[in-house]
């Protein structure tokens, strides 16, 4: 059984809880104009050039040595990935930690992440999944038994802006988070906080109002606006929508933290 | 007074002599100049301050027992007393004696046989080398100044046989007196400020004061007060004298003091923080907490929490180190890394008590032994008043033995990295036995050039015996030597091993003009480029962590081989200590694709950027490859984004990160919390920020004394994390 991987990533603090080990996979089903990672957009490697790092020396057909030329995107077996993720075995043991799984949308290459999640389950491992939870059902329900916590996104709470906004609408990924509260799976639900788009209160306060209906008391991050994802743009060809957006300011984030604390929902901010 | 009134008035005090040494450090550095080591809190010199030593050889440096004692004595009869009505401890030095020698040796030894080689390879050699090792506070605790005179007069009057033991003890006697007439001199000032000082509580703190010092001055101490006041002076002496700087078990040093005045009710914990908080100021020593005693129980006491709380609220240059082992309270572990984040400024740090004990335990030593060995010093470990290890002294330059070898294979014979690794085994060998041939010399003569007059004092053996500690007097001589460069050797192997050998992509003689030319021949940028993007140390599975791990074993074997007329135990270590730019400057362009004479890698550290995303776990398994397993250290120079604990659970993962480090092998981990915009801020304007302290290596120092050259190098360095 075999992936297409982006990038593992170890030492990963932000992903969940304890020291944890990231596998960022291939492909992804939505088209969020914000897309933090637009590496991991095509299900397939593709091509990226970086020119900073050229030096031109012209052996770009025998391998460019500095890495200007590369491919991201590597086909790996289950057996390789679990075999980097088991590295750092003794750091997840001390601190709680494990592995997430996140893209690119994971669930996009179904049989492949479920298997890894079983090996990593068989290898005693704590499992997150990173999910715009927008794929059927019947794809994310067979990962559940092997996972213990998901991180799903609601991007925003209006179906024709998240259409607008991400290509497609909301009403999947509100279907799958009811089942996802349904299941007794442990849950944390974000929302990319992104300027004029998704910060508005109206939108805030509709997913925290629906969020708070998916269990006791649920966990509600607000993600602030990352301007580190616009440099990985123009190496993959692509253009970044956004330019100039800024992180939204201290205030700001706490009052919207406020509403969404108001409507029953634990609330945390964090970097995006 | 309320408790609560008194924390505050303490606070005050600490707070207000933070600000002095701020204000200090400025005026030191415009009268030396920047510096690229420790701060010791000491002075600069008064306006018009012109002491200097009398020299006995034409380069004008002052040497052996006369020499030292007699010009020691001279300098401090020149320092004007200082007592600050603030502070709970008095006294402080202009000067550092051995720091107006202008030759490490002395002038009239004879270094051509070793010359060559020392130059050949890089070698930081052992000629010279003083005060690396630790005295036991305790024998002075028990005797006292006015004890440790009459013990130097008694066995004075026991070994008269010949005149260089006579010369020895006068020495000793001429050193004591000279701190005694300094402490009388400083207490004779504390009456005077006494008699003017209007503030009733800093009054009462004048009193105490004056009647800790002058029962120091005569008898051994009995409160808290008069312990950390011996432990202070100990301190001023020993820094004064040679740049000593080893502490020791700094809790269980105070605590049966500590329990005994609150058993009498003299004091309260408020005191017992001033007190410690004035001893801390007085020097930057090292000094360890926690960690098991010779039965396993941990030493973790109530006196390690305040002296936490002495530190957390001093807020400057320390050098705490936490001993982590099964047994640490997870709390105290957990109160030292919130420290770290608060401050900021480098410390504690955190050793790893198992792979210490059974490093020391594979070199032939017993456990109990072993868990007296303490860290005491930038990166190292001692035997208090035991042993003379000399650590953190002896370095051979590995990256330079490498370009040694690697020059004599391009010029003669096959051309492969297995003749290239028995020629860097046949060069290295050559530089080992140099350092014990120096040491060798070094022990039978080192009394002649810089004796261990301060030292002696609290060592097993030397007063006893009528010989300096560096004349085979004290128990164990386990002589340190480190590798630094371990990185640029492991990756020049793993290039050409790579690059030329297995994938053929580059040719040796191409590799070899590149090298020669600094890469700036022809296609020299696209051979650097294909060289460095071979398997790096640093990245788990590469050819750089094999060959960095065949190296240190091959140092470790080496090392534990070698054998000295006068030393029969080396002890291996990897660490540059602040030598990187150094170490780089002797060594042209190597095969890893490193330019010529740019600096090598720090300790065991991996080069910068070579870790992918800076994963420290990634970073962790490399270092552990870089580990001699003998008791001595490859240390961890851990740099963390200040960010990590605004997680929830952000100092849990610290500490699983440190924990796991050292139980997988680890023995020490110095750690810099980054804050990027403001060590940015500091590099740009460093005048504007004379508080900001970096542990630049197993010392933390004021970012503002570093030079230029090494503040980019900081920095370099911390912005990777």
């Amino acid at each position: 059984m075999t992936g297409i991987i982006t990038d593992i990533q170890h030492f990963s603090l932000h992903d969940g809880a304890g020291i944890r080990t990231t596998v960022f996979m291939k492909g992804c089903n939505l088209r969020c104009a914000w897309c933090h990672n637009p590496e991991t957009l095509q299900l397939k490697p593709e091509p990226a050039y970086y020119p900073a790092k050229c030096i031109h020396c012209g052996h770009c057909q025998t391998g460019c040595p500095t890495g200007a030329r590369t491919t991201i995107g590597r086909e790996m077996s289950v057996r390789e990935v679990l075999d980097q993720i088991l590295r750092d075995q003794d750091y997840y043991t001390s601190s709680g930690g494990g592995v997430t799984v996140s893209g690119g949308e994971p669930f996009m290459q179904p049989a492949f992440l479920r298997e890894l999640l079983r090996a990593c389950r068989e290898a005693g491992l704590n499992t997150n999944v990173e999910t715009n939870l927008s794929m059927p059902w019947d794809v994310i329900e067979p990962c559940l038994p092997n996972l213990d916590h998901i991180y799903f996104d609601i991007k925003l709470f209006d179906p024709n802006l998240h259409r607008q906004w991400t290509g497609a609408g909301n009403e999947t990924i509100l279907q799958n988070a009811k089942r996802i509260g349904d299941s007794g799976v442990p849950f944390t639900v974000r929302t990319p906080l992104i300027p004029g788009v998704t910060d508005t209160e109206d939108n805030i306060r509709g997913i925290a109002s629906f969020v708070a209906d998916l269990g006791p008391s649920p966990e509600y991050e607000l993600l602030n606006y990352n301007v580190l994802a616009e440099a990985k743009y123009a190496p993959v060809g692509l253009t970044y929508p956004l330019s100039g957006a800024r992180p939204l300011p201290k205030e700001r984030l706490r009052a919207l933290c406020e509403i969404a604390g108001a409507a029953g929902v634990r609330c945390t901010v964090r970097k995006g | 007074m309320t408790i609560e009134e008194k924390r505050q008035v303490y606070t005050a005090r600490i707070r207000k002599l933070r600000d002095m040494k701020i204000e200090e450090t400025r005026k030191k550095i415009a009268y030396n100049g920047h510096t690229d080591e420790d701060d010791y809190n000491y002075l600069c010199p008064p306006e018009g301050y012109s002491w200097k030593p009398a020299g006995d050889t034409p380069n004008g440096d002052f040497h052996g027992y006369r020499g030292w004692s007699e010009n020691y004595a001279a300098m401090l009869r020149s320092f004007p007393p200082v007592v600050i009505p603030e502070n709970s401890m008095c006294g402080n030095f202009y000067r550092i004696l051995q720091k107006f020698r202008k030759l490490r040796w002395h002038e009239s030894w004879d270094l051509s046989p070793w010359q060559d080689t020392i130059t050949r390879y890089g070698i930081d050699h052992g000629l010279g080398q003083i005060h690396h090792f630790c005295g036991d506070m305790r024998i002075g605790l028990r005797l006292g100044w006015e004890g440790l005179r009459e013990k130097v007069l008694h066995y004075s009057r026991i070994n008269d046989q010949t005149e260089e033991q006579r010369e020895f003890y006068r020495a000793e006697l001429l050193f004591l007196d000279a701190c005694m007439e300094w402490m009388d001199r400083t207490i004779a000032c504390v009456r005077e400020k006494l008699e003017t000082e209007t503030d009733e509580g800093l009054r009462e703190n004048l009193r105490g004061m004056l009647e800790a010092n002058e029962w120091v001055r005569k008898a051994p101490p009995r409160t808290l007060r008069e312990a950390c006041t011996f432990i202070s002076w100990y301190n001023l002496f020993g820094r004064s004298f040679n740049r000593e700087g080893a502490g020791g078990q700094l809790d269980e040093l105070l605590r049966p003091y500590y329990e005994q005045d609150i058993a009498e009710g003299i004091i309260d914990d408020e005191d017992a923080v001033y007190y410690i908080a004035g001893l801390l100021m007085s020097d930057t020593k090292y000094y360890q907490l926690g960690g098991p005693d010779e039965t396993g129980r941990d030493m973790v006491s109530h006196v390690s929490w305040l002296i936490l709380e002495a530190a957390d609220r001093m807020d400057m240059a320390l050098n705490l180190t936490i001993r982590v082992h099964d047994g640490l309270p997870r709390d105290f572990f957990r109160r030292g890394v919130e420290l770290l984040f608060k401050h900021k400024n480098g410390w504690p740090r955190f050793s790893g008590d198992q792979s210490l004990v059974n490093g020391f335990m594979n070199r032939g030593f017993s456990r109990e032994l072993a868990a007296k060995r303490i860290a005491v010093g930038c990166n190292w470990m001692a035997i208090p008043g035991l042993e003379y290890p000399l650590n953190d002294s002896i370095k051979v330059n590995l990256a330079k033995i490498f370009e040694v070898a690697y020059n004599e294979m391009m010029t003669s014979g096959e051309r492969s990295t297995e003749r290239l690794r028995q020629l860097y085994l046949s060069h290295l060998r050559i530089a080992l036995r140099c350092v014990a041939d120096t040491m060798d010399f070094d022990l039978n003569n080192n009394r002649y050039n810089s004796p261990e007059l301060f030292l002696n004092l609290f060592m097993q053996g030397p007063i006893e015996k009528g010989r300096d500690a560096s004349d085979h007097s004290v128990p164990y001589y386990n002589i340190g030597i480190d590798g630094a460069g371990v990185a640029v050797a492991g990756n020049s192997f793993a290039a050409l091993q790579q690059r030329v050998e297995q994938e053929e992509l580059l040719t040796w003689d191409q590799v070899y003009a590149a090298v020669r030319a600094n890469f700036e021949n022809e296609d020299g940028e696209y051979v650097r480029a294909v060289l460095r993007g071979s398997g790096r140390y640093g990245q788990p599975g590469s050819l750089g962590n094999e060959w960095v791990r065949k190296l240190t074993e091959m140092f470790r074997d080496e090392v534990t081989a070698l054998r000295g007329k006068e030393v029969s135990v080396f002890i291996p270590g990897m660490f540059s200590w602040s030598k990187t730019i150094l170490f780089g400057r002797q060594v042209g362009a190597t095969p890893d694709g490193r330019k010529a004479f740019e600096p090598i890698n720090h300790g065991a550290n991996p080069m910068p950027g070579d870790v992918r995303n800076g994963a420290m776990t990634d970073m962790s398994e490399a270092i552990l490859l870089a580990q001699c397993g003998m008791g001595n250290t490859s240390p961890f120079q851990m740099e963390l984004d200040p960010g990590v604990i605004d997680m929830e659970d952000g100092i849990d993962k610290v500490m699983a990160l440190l924990e796991t480090h050292l139980r997988r092998g680890g023995t020490l981990i110095n750690v810099n919390i980054v804050d990027a915009a403001k060590i940015r801020a500091a590099h740009k304007n460093p005048e504007l920020y004379p508080d900001l302290v970096v542990r630049v290596t197993g010392f933390t120092a004021y970012f503002i004394t570093l030079t230029p050259e090494f503040r980019q190098l900081v920095v370099d360095r911390l912005m990777e994390a």
